[in-house]
């Protein structure tokens, strides 16, 4: 009866629809049937009806040294580094090979001696031959072979490790992930230098064929939590893709909710720290923002500077966060509640003096109230948009010189400057973007609830806010581990930090495969020595 | 999010925050009044022995679920009155037995919501139409019944410190205007009869609550360790309870108390929080007031929801929730006035308390006669 | 899927719906802020109450935005007229463009006819009312009680501010009782104790306090002087800070002032022959503030003998307080009834329906100690 209504076309013949488009397409699926022959000409053919629409696919044909045997390379230029296939390809190929071989065994024999390249592979199937240059790699075809020689000749211009935009901190390292996936994944070994650290290749999109990479530590990881992740991943289909957010979109528990429930970063302490603790992580090839599998609603205001800080300051400074969090979603409509419904809770003499600042304001307090925040939020935009220093000077100079003019213009009273640059700093000071838009999001129908009921109608709505949050669940673990399901040790490190030496088992809810971390202070760790030698060993 | 999800399970401590947060809702408000009335100056002892009731009615009912681990009341009281032979039968004995339970919790969800309505119009936003107010909370304890027990276990969990630690503050902060000798003399005029009335009239209305377990307690992860923990989640009401009743007798005294319609709210109404932002905490109290109210309403309005399903052997109960809504809101604005309205909930309060008490207890003694179930607490997970 | 987002809509739809109303928002410059409210009797029309509200007005109070800095009346007084305090307020609400709010309201004066008229029609609406605050300060007015309220001392910007201020320093130094708007309605409805009320008078520039009015029942019988007050605070509860002036060594020139600090009373009930017995016992610490004569206090006798003369300068005086509360006003506000209820419960059962405050035997001692000499030696 719904499905009347919208009008949709039912999900049946979308499917008929997709199948018929499927035939016709000429991506990389229809080439999954076809092989290479052992006819140099035939397949050169093959490969330049394929990719030689483009300019950039080079092919160079020539021959094998002394033996005279007829062969052929091809590359896309731009993509393979030139310098390799000059000197460690033709080079050794054309000049530096001797003897007579065989025309069977050839490939094997350049393979195994006579290509100083260090990443070869073969085949003779036309689709990954095609995949393989199309990733840089460049492939070798001998007359007389059915399969051809993929030689790792990857070499483009990539960004260089530069410090996370989104994500600085005050005390930590300072380099972040770039575009290139293999940049990334060292960033990470670099860090975990342990063997049990497992980097497994995807390869997802239909016309993109992005690499993508699982990350997990084998054995820490619940091995329910890794199935899953890859299953998931296995199950998606998109056209590329091109930034890690495409596949968190796609695998996420809960598309409807504001709230994420998988974390990104372009942190790679971050991500050691995660997969220390039992977490899966995802690379996308191209993209500088890591996934992190599963995530709670505690991470969203947690920081990596709190664990290289000592802990009374990273208490302190994660109270602070959480305060400010409560700010960016509550001050307004608390603002509005009290002028407008319960004036009787301000202070008298704040009353009167705020009566006073409002009586030239022509809107109510709701109508005042969305306008800044609404023109908050544009100034926040077109900030971010400007180049450098000029945007961060436009956001903050901005605020004040608007707030200020509407001030004396007596279009909105002095209070709710204030409050409405509270708001907006307090929204800065949650480490997590994703989170953090989720918040300044639900702070405007928190005013619409406020402006129709006033305290009443905020606590309704964040009643629902907190059915929502407890609703949520994120591969598996509820979002909101380890407030409720509550968990004593777990919450060792929500709201407060304790000091590191105490932070001795992994998070629980992950159920990973080993409890407890490896961790001691020194104190500790002398006595137990101590002891240790005492009790003769 | 399905509703009959079999691997669903509460932990103890979420079991305790459900019975905890059901018990504080609107009977909080009216309590060191209504005690007053029957124990005088006493009142508050009257709350500790309502208190002992209540332990009394949460252990027959923790030891008779324990009894039967991963089922609900509708599901072993059928077992315990039938025979193995003929379902039916059981059916046909336990449900008249198990009915006046269902309806004291339909009457007490419509009328908590219309008395959380009624203070809201008095003292909050007089202007708002009391249909308003009446049909948001019970909105709002609708959409809560979309989601499954695990949820409802985690909102209570969350919601239970918030609610508490400000009560708590502001009860105690309220001791500043208390004057000792109000509270005296103890016994004098007071005998045990006075006290014992007291004592089930507050255990009539404010502990209640307490018997949502009844459905609750087949989710639970850890059968064996939820005696403890109920017991104690009794007595985290019970102890507010006795603070607040101590405090409102403390600062008023009986004569005024007797006057005063909201007692509990005026006592928030004379706390002064020095130096603070806000001047007047009443507002405050009304917001975290909310959250109680509305624990109470949606967990009642879902153990109706999964009675009435169970009793039907339906698979989801949110048709059954959807046909609930307009018939509580229209039940909740059946009582004329405020008097009227008070006088049913201490009408269905005794009965409700009543029926609470004896029907798990005969429960318990023919199970144990006929020996059916098993042996409670060596039934684990 | 789509069943669940339908179902969602129709809720939000239905709670968007009760949104459209905003019944009670109300916005700040929408409300007419009383701060203080004067209650009289209607000299136009007899037999009638006249209610005055004292109301701030924003714009020309300084500090706010483009404005302030008032000259002129930075607070308006409004007026009306009605057989109960309801029907006045009605009129007056009449003539208002805005909405009276009350929630800010920190003073309630009623003139001295209205206190000797009796309080009960005039605290049921206050009571009953769910904006007023129970911390107000109540009070009695020498004369007309819209005289407080157009008193204007212009040391602060609102009047009434400075009342407040004036009220709340007191109490703090102990000097005024604390007896708000809840602690009348305890008072009243209670059969133990009377009901008393800080005093003020009220002159143009000028607002002073005048000690307490003392009620039997709900009507005020008589007053008692500030230095009474305080000797009564004593009697009270033990708390109470204030100066006493008295002559020295029955020499009418010398006056000495100590302050006196009182901590503890205690009060024993007993009953003896018949006749219930209160005996209250005072103790209290004193500074020598002023001493504007020759002779010197040092040395143990001397300050022995200065304890024994202010002991015996209290007694005397408290005795007059007793002797005017127990035969001229016959009225127990220092609360020995309660006293009595609560920890003798069953002499109070005897007494409760009799006028027992008239036939307790009252006995009043003090232990003084002097403690210091302030800043000089002797």
């Amino acid at each position: 009866m719904f499905r009347r209504i919208g009008k949709k076309p039912p999900y049946k013949k979308i499917q008929l629809q997709q199948a018929v488009e499927r035939k016709r397409e000429q991506s990389m699926d229809t080439l999954k049937d076809r092989n290479l022959t052992a006819s140099l000409d035939e397949n050169l053919q093959t490969m330049k009806e394929i990719l030689g629409h483009s300019s950039d696919f080079v092919v160079r044909e020539f021959q094998i040294s002394q033996d005279g045997v007829n062969a052929a390379i091809m590359f896309i230029d731009g993509l393979a580094n030139s310098t390799l296939i000059d000197q460690f390809i033709l080079k050794a190929l054309m000049i530096d090979t001797g003897k007579e071989i065989d025309a069977n065994h050839i490939i094997q024999y350049i393979e195994k001696q006579h290509i100083p390249i260090n990443e070869v592979a073969e085949s003779g199937q036309l689709h990954k031959t095609v995949g393989a240059v199309l990733a840089g790699d460049t492939v070798l075809f001998v007359e007389g072979s059915e399969k051809a020689l993929f030689l790792n000749t990857k070499g483009w211009e990539k960004r260089g490790i530069e410090e996370p935009r989104t994500e600085s901190v005050v005390r930590g390292p300072r380099s972040g992930f770039s575009e290139s996936l293999r940049t990334n994944t060292s960033q990470i070994r670099i860090q975990l230098k342990d063997p049990s650290l497992v980097v497994k290749n995807m390869v997802i999109g239909k016309r993109g064929n992005t690499n993508v990479a699982v990350i997990y530590i084998k054995d820490l990881a619940n091995p329910q939590l890794i199935e899953e992740v890859e299953s998931r991943l296995k199950a998606i289909n998109v056209d590329a893709v091109i930034d890690s957010g495409y596949i968190e979109q796609l695998i996420e528990d809960h598309h409807w909710s504001p709230f994420p429930t998988i974390q990104n970063t372009e942190r790679p302490d971050k991500v050691s720290a995660n997969l220390l603790e039992g977490r899966v992580v995802i690379l996308s090839d191209g993209s500088p923002f890591a996934l992190i599998a599963p995530a709670v609603f505690t991470q969203f205001y947690q920081s990596p500077e709190d664990y290289y800080e000592r802990f009374l300051i990273a208490t302190l400074v994660r109270f602070i966060r959480i305060l400010s969090m409560f700010f960016a979603i509550l001050l307004p409509s608390l603002y509005i509640a009290f002028s407008s419904f319960h004036p009787e809770m301000i202070p008298s003499r704040l009353e009167i003096a705020m009566a006073a600042g409002r009586s030239t304001v022509p809107f109510p307090s709701i109508i005042e109230a969305l306008l800044m925040e609404l023109t908050m939020e544009i100034l926040r935009e077109a900030s971010v948009r400007l180049p450098g220093p000029i945007g961060q000077t436009i956001g903050i100079v901005g605020a004040l010189v608007v707030g200020q003019a509407a001030v004396e213009a007596g279009i909105v009273s002095p209070i709710m400057v204030i409050v409405v640059a509270l708001t907006t700093i307090g929204s800065f000071a949650s480490p997590s973007y994703s989170a953090a838009i989720a918040l300044r999001m639900l702070r405007f129908p928190m005013m619409v609830a406020a402006g129709a009921f006033g305290l009443y109608g905020i606590m309704l709505f964040l009643i629902l806010i907190i059915i929502h949050l407890c609703s949520l669940e994120s591969f598996g673990v509820p979002y909101m581990t380890p407030i409720t399901p509550y968990n004593r040790q777990d919450n060792r490190d929500t709201f407060v930090r304790f000091p590191l030496f105490q932070l001795k088992r992994r998070p629980s809810f992950l159920n990973p495969q080993f409890q407890y971390r490896a961790v001691r202070n020194a104190q500790e760790g002398m006595k137990d020595d101590q002891q240790g030698s005492q009790t003769g060993n | 999010m399905t509703n009959k999800d079999p691997r669903q399970e509460i932990s103890p401590r979420q079991s305790a925050s459900i019975i905890a947060s059901t018990m504080i809702g609107a009977g909080v408000l009216t309590l060191p009044r209504t005690v007053a009335e029957y124990a005088k100056q006493s009142g508050w002892f009257a709350v500790i022995l309502g208190m002992i009731i209540a332990m009394a009615g949460v252990s027959i009912m923790t030891l008779l679920s324990n009894k039967f681990p991963r089922q609900n009341i509708i599901e072993y009281s059928q077992e315990i009155l039938g025979s193995r032979k003929y379902k039916a039968v059981g059916r046909w004995l336990s449900y008249p037995l198990l009915l006046p339970i269902l309806g004291y919790w339909c009457v007490v969800t419509v009328l908590a919501s219309r008395l959380f309505g009624e203070v809201v119009v008095t003292a909050v936003l007089p202007a708002t139409p009391l249909e308003v107010i009446i049909s948001t909370m019970l909105l709002i304890a609708y959409v809560l019944t979309f989601y499954s027990v695990e949820v409802v276990a985690r909102v209570n969990e969350l919601l239970l410190p918030l609610i508490v630690v400000p009560v708590l503050l502001i009860s105690l902060s309220s001791y500043q205007h208390a004057r000792l000798y109000h509270l005296f003399p103890l016994r004098y005029d007071v005998d045990w009869s006075d006290l014992f009335m007291g004592a089930f009239s507050a255990f009539s209305f404010p502990f209640l609550g307490f018997e949502v377990l009844l459905l609750f307690a087949k989710y639970s992860r850890h059968p064996s360790v939820l005696l403890r923990d109920h017991v104690a989640a009794v007595a985290l009401p019970g102890f507010i309870y006795t603070l607040i009743a101590v405090a409102g007798m403390a600062v008023f005294g009986v004569d005024e108390l007797k006057r005063l319609m909201w007692p509990t709210y005026e006592l928030v109404k004379v706390t002064k929080v020095p130096g603070l932002i806000l001047e007047r905490v009443e507002s405050a109290f009304i917001g975290v007031w909310v959250a109680a109210v509305f624990t109470t309403t949606a967990n009642i309005y879902y153990a109706i929801c999964m009675f009435i399903r169970e009793m039907l052997g339906m698979k989801g109960h949110r048709i059954i929730a959807t046909i609930l809504l307009p018939l509580f809101y229209w039940i909740s604005l059946r009582p004329p006035n405020i008097q009227a309205l008070i006088n049913y909930l201490t009408y269905s309060g005794c009965a409700g308390g009543i029926a609470i008490l004896v029907i798990p207890t005969l429960l318990l003694g023919v199970s144990y006669l006929r020996k059916k179930g098993g042996k409670g607490a060596a039934h684990d997970a | 899927m789509l069943r669940r987002a339908l179902r969602m809509a129709i809720i939000i739809g239905l709670l968007l719906l009760t949104a459209t109303g905003c019944w009670d928002q109300r916005e700040l410059e929408e409300r007419a802020i009383v701060l203080a409210i004067g209650i009289d009797v209607s000299e136009e029309k007899p037999g009638q109450i006249q209610l005055s509200f004292q109301v701030p007005i924003p714009l020309k109070i300084a500090g706010a935005a483009g404005g302030g800095g008032g000259d002129g009346d930075v607070v308006h007084i409004l007026k009306g007229t009605g057989r109960t305090v309801l029907e006045a307020y009605d009129e007056i609400q009449k003539q208002v463009n805005q909405q009276v709010f009350f929630g800010h309201t920190r003073v309630l004066a009623l003139s001295e006819e209205i206190a000797k008229q009796g309080l009960e029609r005039i605290t049921d609406p206050f009571h009953r009312g769910p904006q007023i605050r129970r911390l107000l300060w109540p009070l009695v007015v020498k004369g007309r009680a819209i005289d407080l309220l157009t008193s204007n001392p212009e040391l602060e910007q609102i009047p009434t501010v400075y009342l407040l201020t004036m009220i709340e320093n007191g109490v703090q130094l102990r000097m005024i009782p604390e007896i708000t708007l809840g602690g009348l309605y305890v008072r009243k409805s209670s059969k133990s104790e009377e009901l008393f009320l800080n005093y003020f008078e009220a002159f143009e520039k000028k607002m002073e306090w005048e000690g307490i009015v003392v009620f039997k029942d709900d009507k005020m019988v008589g007053q008692l002087s500030t230095l009474q007050t305080s000797i009564f605070m004593q009697l009270w509860n033990g708390k109470s800070n204030f100066y006493v002036t008295f002559p020295y060594d029955e020499k009418e020139e010398d006056l000495v002032t100590l302050l006196i600090q009182t901590d503890k009373v205690e009060k024993k009930i007993s009953r003896e022959q018949g006749v219930v017995k209160a005996k209250l016992h005072i103790f209290a610490e004193a500074d020598l503030s002023g001493k504007p004569f020759p002779g010197s206090f040092a040395g143990q006798e001397a300050i022995r003998k200065l304890e024994q003369a202010t002991e015996t300068y209290l007694e005397e005086r408290a005795k007059e307080i007793i002797a005017s509360l127990q035969n001229e006003y016959q009225s127990d506000i220092i609360g020995l009834g309660s006293e009595i209820k609560a920890y003798y419960p069953e002499i109070w059962d005897e007494i409760k329906d009799t006028d027992y405050f008239k036939q307790l035997d009252i006995e009043v001692s003090y232990e003084l100690k002097l403690r210091r000499l302030g800043m000089l030696s002797f």
